[in-house]
């Protein structure tokens, strides 16, 4: 049995076209580092460290829970350093299969077209849940921001500053968020949707000039982000109990889950009735003529 | 599929993107990220990665236009 609240992850920045990686290793390290908030011990295997070799070592001696994985993939392939495959199912070149040492385990996939046939392979050999895409992710960028760092020297931090970018990092960072904070693989899921929704609300209404083409990236994300195995998985040992209905935030995941969206907060009852108007004025004029005579009274 | 129409049309969105738009995916083909010049290279050689951004196009026009038929349902 796989331990709890231990992780292992991988991230590339450099490969041979590493453009991707970039932005993609500046923008998940942070979440990796918030693993230490939630009490997850995560092995981090960066750069040559993320090879197949060494990931087949940690998941023999550390035995995690939750695998994350970033890079390029494929539909029967996730690639470590330096383009070669890390995690690998059937046909996939001469590499031989090794969805096998997912079995017990959480993995999340933040590569491309994985779930299609890497991730049911992965299910047929005991993988708990296999969370992915089942095609390619896409992602906007800002090639101001990336030329900037690259020919200017800025540090690769400064990829955090391409908001263009951002969007599509928050929402796939936050299934590996919501798993280390104890939610179920389901509720990561759909809490990693959610931040896609508010991202497509949030460009839709931008009017901005570069609004259509990340949007429609986004919504292809979204489309294609896939769950495939048990949804009430968790990767710790004190899982947070279900939500309940003041939990949700946004109207859409209160409606879903059989909840009342009224006074813009989620509620277990539905909105009461409007009251009929209380007829205070001839009771309160009364109690004004009362307070008044007592008054006159006492001032003489 | 997608047929020679919806090839144009998402080639006429690309043209009308910011100049500094930039195209990524975590494919191991796409790895190195494409200019909006080069995505339209691609799109004019109807290889993989050019008809791939024109049906993500086309994706998000079909999503937009349900979206409108969803609210003008509801708008009665």
């Amino acid at each position: 049995m796989p331990v709890l609240d231990r992780a292992v992850a991988t991230t590339i920045k450099r490969t041979s076209a590493p453009l991707a990686t970039e932005y993609q290793h500046t923008w998940v390290s942070p979440a990796i580092a918030e693993a230490v908030t939630y009490g997850i011990d995560v092995t981090h295997l960066f750069e040559d460290d993320a090879t197949r070799v060494n990931l087949e070592a940690v998941l023999s001696s550390e035995d995690p829970a939750f695998v994350w994985l970033n890079d390029h993939g494929a539909s029967n392939q996730v690639r470590g350093y330096y383009a070669v495959n890390i995690l690998v199912s059937k046909g996939a070149s001469h590499y031989a299969d090794n969805a096998d040492i997912l079995a017990g385990r959480v993995c999340y996939a933040f590569a491309c077209s994985s779930s299609k046939t890497l991730g049911p392979d992965a299910i047929a050999k005991d993988c708990a849940c296999y969370l992915g895409y089942n095609e390619d992710f896409w992602f906007s960028y800002n090639e101001d921001v990336y030329n900037q760092y690259l020919w200017l020297y800025e540090p690769i931090e400064y990829l955090l500053t391409d908001t263009w970018a951002q969007s599509f990092f928050n929402a796939a960072n936050q299934i590996p968020i919501s798993l280390m904070q104890g939610k179920t693989t389901g509720v990561a899921f759909n809490d990693s949707q959610s931040v896609f929704q508010a991202a497509i609300d949030y460009w839709s209404e931008s009017g901005a000039y570069e609004a259509p083409y990340i949007l429609a990236n986004l919504v292809f994300d979204k489309q294609h982000q896939s769950l495939l195995g048990d949804e009430y998985a968790t990767v710790v040992s004190s899982p947070l109990p279900p939500p309940t209905c003041p939990d949700y935030t946004i109207q859409g995941d209160c409606t879903a889950n059989g909840c009342y969206w009224w006074g813009d907060a989620c509620h277990t009852i539905p909105e009461p009735p409007p009251h009929e108007p209380v007829q205070f004025g001839a009771g309160l004029l009364m109690i004004l003529l009362l307070c008044g005579g007592i008054y006159g009274y006492m001032g003489r | 599929m997608i047929t020679a129409a919806e090839l144009a049309l998402a080639r006429a969105r690309i043209e009308a993107a910011p100049e500094s738009m930039g195209w990524a995916s975590m494919s191991i083909q796409g790895s190195k990220g494409f200019s909006k010049e080069e995505i339209l290279q691609h799109i004019d050689a109807r290889d993989s990665i050019g008809t791939q951004i024109a049906a993500i196009q086309m994706n998000y026009m079909r999503y937009l236009k349900a979206r409108a038929g969803a609210y003008h349902a509801s708008s009665g």
